[in-house]
């Protein structure tokens, strides 16, 4: 009778000792897929937030000269337009917020487009240009939520 | 009826063992998650830091004399005045100015008064007032940028200003 007393009892903690690997195995999963997630999530908030103004910002600084960077209205929204010259040819880069994104456009100097022609660039919930003073331009990204700005002082005094 | 058939001296010791060792796993595990989390909110502060020290940078950079310097810098919150002058600004966790001091950003201003003009040394630094959790390499700062800025006494391309 002890002997089959200990055995029950040496089973039920084998099975106990089972329980707590289980356990312990399931926290550490269910720890790991939180972290996963959550870095994840910040990862895309941030891509979106400094992938938009990083991108505004090289475009403007390689093409940072007189007369090549303009901010121009566009059908009731601010656009940055970029004036390039490939083999004596006047072209135009527009990147602009239309529909939940930021659009970048590159057309001949002078033609018309529709918003939605551009290519899609990424995905953003506000994009703002302020002109701050003549030099000076405050870039406001707004995604997910949280808003991020970025200054931007051109040597071409842009054109307005 | 079905007999189970346990060598249970020899079983309960390996399942100890067995635990003992997924403890240990399962310590380093969550270390290892711990370090990827703070490594990333590292890494997210870098990029905010940078965005921010940037910005300044950029708004000096368009500054035509030493007077809207020292405008600008007035904006900062704190201001400790010595051979370098040091001005601070803090935001909290969320990267959010004035409402903590989780973030500390830097500006140290030095001065170099020469009579063609004054040459500034100017470097922005970003630091953390508490150490990150988990991650030891690096320590508490941020990001810093140094930079030179000359304003000309007489000429320049803002003379006419």
């Amino acid at each position: 009778m002890d002997r089959q007393n200990q055995f029950s009892f040496q089973f039920i903690f084998i099975m106990l000792l089972y329980l707590v690997i289980v356990i312990l195995s399931v926290i550490v999963i269910s720890l790991g897929k939180n972290i996963y997630d959550k870095i994840n999530e910040d990862r895309n908030k941030n891509y979106e937030l400094q992938v938009s103004l990083s991108y505004i910002a090289n475009k403007i600084r390689q093409s940072d000269i007189n007369d090549a960077v303009e901010i121009k209205d566009l059908n009731g929204i601010d656009a940055v337009v970029i004036n390039e010259v490939y083999d004596e040819e006047e072209y135009q880069t527009w990147i602009y917020f239309y529909d939940g994104a930021i659009y970048e456009m590159f057309t001949d100097a002078g033609s018309t487009f529709e918003l939605s022609d551009g290519t899609r660039v990424v995905e953003a919930d506000l994009f703002k240009i302020e002109k701050i003073k003549d030099n000076l331009y405050k870039f406001t990204a707004v995604s997910k939520e949280e808003n991020s700005e970025l200054y931007l002082s051109l040597y071409s005094k842009a054109v307005t | 009826m079905n007999k189970v058939s346990l060598n249970s001296k020899h079983s309960l010791l390996e399942i100890i063992l067995s635990v003992l060792i997924f403890l240990a796993a399962g310590i380093i595990m969550l270390n290892c998650f711990g370090i990827a989390r703070f490594t990333q909110i590292r890494a997210n502060d870098k990029v905010t830091a940078g965005a921010i020290i940037q910005s300044d940078f950029e708004i000096i950079k368009s500054l035509n004399s030493t007077n809207e310097l020292y405008e600008f810098l007035n904006t900062y919150g704190t201001k400790e005045s010595g051979s370098i002058n040091t001005y601070t600004k803090y935001y909290d966790e969320n990267w959010i100015q004035g409402s903590g001091k989780e973030y500390a950003v830097t500006i140290e201003i030095d001065d170099e008064n020469t009579s063609s003009g004054t040459l500034i040394n100017i470097n922005i630094s970003a630091q953390k007032n508490n150490p990150y959790p988990f991650i030891k390499a690096g320590g508490q700062q941020i990001y810093s940028i140094e930079s030179k800025k000359f304003f000309p006494s007489f000429g320049g391309v803002y003379e006419d200003k």
